[in-house]
């Protein structure tokens, strides 16, 4: 015998009500707001009037620019009155001879650091969490945020001093071992990975915190209750330690989603050379020699707006696939 | 309760406070982002004393590398202004800007504001055509020593096909700045005589490597290995050039006997001659540091890593020395290239509210040698004084509180050879200027020596011309290093055509004989 069916009513959300004379309408709900909370308004208008004014106000500008073919030295007024010429400073970019490759640098190295500079801080934040020795865990740490303080200059620096073939440390490991010495940076085969091993080492510590604090956050019960059940610490670290950050590693996989057309701008104009163009030249890179060395400010905006475009399509797609999964998006 | 307030009540008081620091908060903005922008003049110039009736000259201080890169001491300072003021009848104030890109970035800032003055600078007139003035008039009526300090050949370099003249020459044809330097201890060592060909250099490389088996070339980067050895393999040097065939002209990578050259530098380079990083990022400090492990017998390239930085350089390994082979030559004639940059200038700029006055401040300088070396070192008697009539005794350069030359205005190839300082380590840089700026007999002259191309017209014809100068750096280098093989130099000559090299060689024949038809009367 089956039971009634259960009127929705009882279980389910309240009945939409009609729609009467006396219900409040969106806008005199706002109207309402603005009246009740009208000096926190005032409060963040200055703000507000800065972001329109110094950050929305300079992007109208940088879209016209894009469309236009100015001087550096026309100022504002340049700006305004010069002609539009279309999208010819997106064909520029489109029709050179190394767009391909240079999207492509920009793709595969962005990609190579999200595939190893994604996982690692959250695998060193998952290890520092399982240290009980607090000193030991607080010196780890500190050590490890270390390098994320250090300019991208100086990591340069550092970086050719160690490759080096007159004395670099690696080549003189290389050759007590029996090998040759090797110009690492000049090679193409070499140079994306130094890139990347860069930049893992100087991000792995600073990007655990996010995680490390998202892990304090977890109820310890829960670890309790999965120690009585017989889990081991592995099983903890899976069952609970990683869906406990599962959103703050969403959140952050998006965001890293959009920022893939910016593949480290300073890092490459500091460690690239003709002889591995082909392999590290990317469009901040194309930009800079043929756009910004040249004056070229039109053109230089045009690329940047493509890429500002590009960025935020990929933030839609990651995050519509994030909620399509049940997971918290940006919004 | 209702959300977003609390229990709290909102009173006026309350609320007039709240407004008071949102008020301030506010008005920083602006105040930061301003404060973010790095301010025009020095510290020290805004000290400056009031100018009085005299027309202030505003300069943009990038002739010079000043001998405190923060400024000077503002009372020496004011100092100089003053003897510069009695003698030019104008009242500089100078910028000094911050290094390397920053600066320029800076200046560019500057000359499109409306509100800053700016009258002098210094950098490629066709690059700042639109932000500055010819200057013919202003030659005319109050440049006349400026005039004629230099000799026609440079100032066409700064002349427009229309007979514009947009600038001061700052450089022009110099025949002093590449060299193949070879280690002078070690040639002594090994009595060997200074190479003067290029079998002799490689038979000296061979011997710097049996008594010193790590040594290697250094070279400072591509271009300058290319205009210190081109020269010895092709008719016309590292320059672009006119095809006899069709008259037209062409990049120096299509000559005949450029890929010899190529395959001469990839057997050097599979030998182990070359220093591994020498296509690798360059820079002085870079090049410093490796001449310093003493183990390079050869230097290739510019010659004030040699001068400058002799101190550093030279002091890491006692009796270390170099010297250039000068006229070193290939089997097609010498080796080196000679240097056209024909288009640095000091320029005057548009929004100048008194150019005369700008003239006659760079006039002054021109208008007798002390009046340089007081616009450099300071002033005389107190900063400096003549040893002889070339040299000059610096009298304050120990002295951390001193004029660092921020109104030095007459940076050109001319005033560089009147004067140098008497003290041994600074002086070898500026005897080279004076003796080997002018020796065009020891490199080939390039094509179109005196063609002064307006670049920006060529960039606007030419939309793939980053592409080919990537091209062309980038391929070259693979062939030097063996990472693309020379059988493919064909290949690569059809890869220059697919990125736009008829757009290249149409441009820069337009121009040529567009000045060649300019010229023919003179």
């Amino acid at each position: 015998m089956s039971l009634p069916a259960t009127p929705r009513s009882a279980v389910s959300s309240p009945l939409p009500r009609a729609r009467s004379a006396s219900s409040p309408t969106r806008s005199s709900r706002l109207v309402r707001s603005l009246r009740r909370n009208y000096f926190y308004y005032l409060l963040a208008l200055p703000g507000l009037l800065y972001f329109l004014v110094f950050e929305y106000g300079p992007i109208v500008l940088g879209v016209m620019i894009a469309f236009k073919d100015i001087s550096p030295f026309d100022g504002f007024e340049g700006v305004i009155s010069e002609p539009y010429v279309g999208f010819a400073n997106f064909q520029r970019f489109f029709d050179s001879y190394y767009f391909w490759n240079v999207l492509s640098n920009t793709l595969i190295i962005s990609a190579l650091k999200l595939a190893f500079g994604f996982p690692a801080p959250i695998i060193l934040a998952l290890m520092i969490n399982e240290v009980r020795n607090t000193l030991f865990k607080r010196t780890v740490q500190t050590i490890s945020y270390m390098p994320h303080f250090l300019s991208m200059v100086i990591v340069a620096g550092l970086v050719m001093s160690v490759l080096t073939t007159e004395g670099g440390l690696v080549n003189q490991v290389v050759v007590y071992a029996g090998g040759e010495p090797h110009a690492y940076l000049t090679d193409p085969a070499f140079f994306r990975w130094i890139l990347v091993g860069t930049t893992v080492w100087q991000t792995v510590g600073w990007g655990t915190i996010l995680y490390l604090a998202a892990m304090a956050n977890i109820d310890p019960q829960l670890y309790e209750a999965a120690v009585i059940d017989g889990a081991n610490r592995w099983q903890q670290m899976r069952t609970i330690t990683l869906p406990s950050i599962s959103f703050v590693i969403i959140l952050l996989l998006i965001f890293q989603i959009g920022n893939l057309l910016n593949a480290g701008f300073e890092q490459i104009l500091l460690l690239y050379s003709p002889s591995v163009y082909s392999v590290s030249d990317i469009i901040d890179t194309y930009v800079y020699r043929s756009g910004l060395l040249e004056m070229e400010y039109s053109f230089a905006t045009a690329v940047g707006l493509f890429k500002a475009v590009l960025a935020m399509v990929l933030i839609l797609i990651a995050n519509a696939v994030a909620r399509r999964f049940g997971h918290t998006g940006i919004w | 309760m209702q959300s977003g307030q609390g229990s709290r009540r909102t009173t006026r008081r309350g609320f007039n406070r709240s407004a008071a620091v949102a008020a301030g908060l506010a008005a920083s903005f602006p105040l930061h982002r301003a404060s973010a922008i790095p301010t025009a003049p020095t510290q020290a110039a805004m000290l400056l004393q009031d100018s009085g009736d005299l027309p202030e000259v505003y300069l943009w201080q990038n002739q010079i590398a000043l001998t405190r890169p923060e400024g000077s001491n503002p009372e020496k300072l004011e100092a100089v202004r003053q003897v510069i003021s009695d003698g030019s009848g104008t009242a500089p104030i100078a910028y000094v800007p911050p290094p390397g890109d920053a600066g320029e970035e800076r200046l560019n800032l500057t000359l499109g504001s409306r509100g800053e003055e700016l009258d002098i600078f210094a950098g490629d007139w066709d690059e700042y055509k639109e932000a500055v003035q010819p200057i013919n008039d202003l030659l005319d009526e109050h440049g006349t020593a400026v005039r004629e300090a230099y000799s026609e050949q440079q100032w066409a370099g700064v002349t427009d096909v229309e007979g514009n003249i947009w600038g001061i020459p700052r450089l022009g044809l110099m025949g002093h700045t590449h060299a193949i330097f070879l280690r002078t201890d070690w040639l002594e060592e090994l009595q060997i005589e200074m190479p003067a060909t290029l079998e002799e250099l490689e038979a000296a490389i061979e011997a710097f490597r049996e008594l010193e088996p790590e040594s290697s070339i250094l070279a400072s980067n591509l271009g300058d290995l290319r205009m210190s050895t081109v020269g010895g393999f092709t008719e016309f040097g590292y320059s672009r050039w006119l095809d006899p065939e069709d008259d037209r002209v062409k990049p120096p990578e299509l000559q005949p006997g450029f890929r010899d050259w190529v395959a001469r530098m990839n057997e050097w380079y599979e030998k182990g001659w070359f220093l591994p990083e020498t296509f690798s990022s360059p820079g002085t400090d870079r090049d410093v540091e490796y001449f310093r492990t003493g183990r390079v017998g050869t230097f290739i390239g510019w010659y004030s890593r040699i001068t400058i930085h002799a101190e550093r350089v030279l002091s890491a390994v006692p009796g270390m020395w170099y010297d250039p082979a000068w006229g070193i030559t290939g089997p097609e004639g010498l080796m080196k290239t000679n240097n056209a940059d024909l288009n640095a200038a000091v320029m005057i700029t548009k929004k100048s509210r008194d150019p005369a006055a700008a003239m006659r401040f760079i006039n002054w300088q021109y208008e007798a040698k002390e009046n340089a070396v007081t616009a450099f070192y300071g002033v005389q008697g107190v900063d400096w004084e003549w040893e002889d009539d070339y040299y000059v005794n610096l009298l304050t350069i120990d002295d951390p509180d001193i004029y660092a030359g921020e109104f030095f205005s007459a940076a050109g190839l001319v005033t560089e050879t009147w004067f140098a300082p008497a003290d041994p380590d600074r002086r070898r840089h500026r005897e080279w200027i004076r003796d080997y700026t002018f020796a065009y007999d020891t490199g080939k002259m390039p094509v179109d020596a005196e063609v002064p191309y307006d670049r920006s017209l060529i960039r606007d014809k030419v939309p793939g011309l980053a592409d080919l100068d990537r091209l062309i750096e980038e391929e070259t280098t693979k062939f030097i290093t063996g990472t693309r093989p020379l059988e493919e130099w064909d290949a690569f000559l059809e890869q220059l055509e697919s990125a736009g090299l008829q757009d290249w060689i149409d441009a820069y024949t337009e121009q040529f004989l567009q000045y060649q038809e300019a010229n023919q009367g003179s």
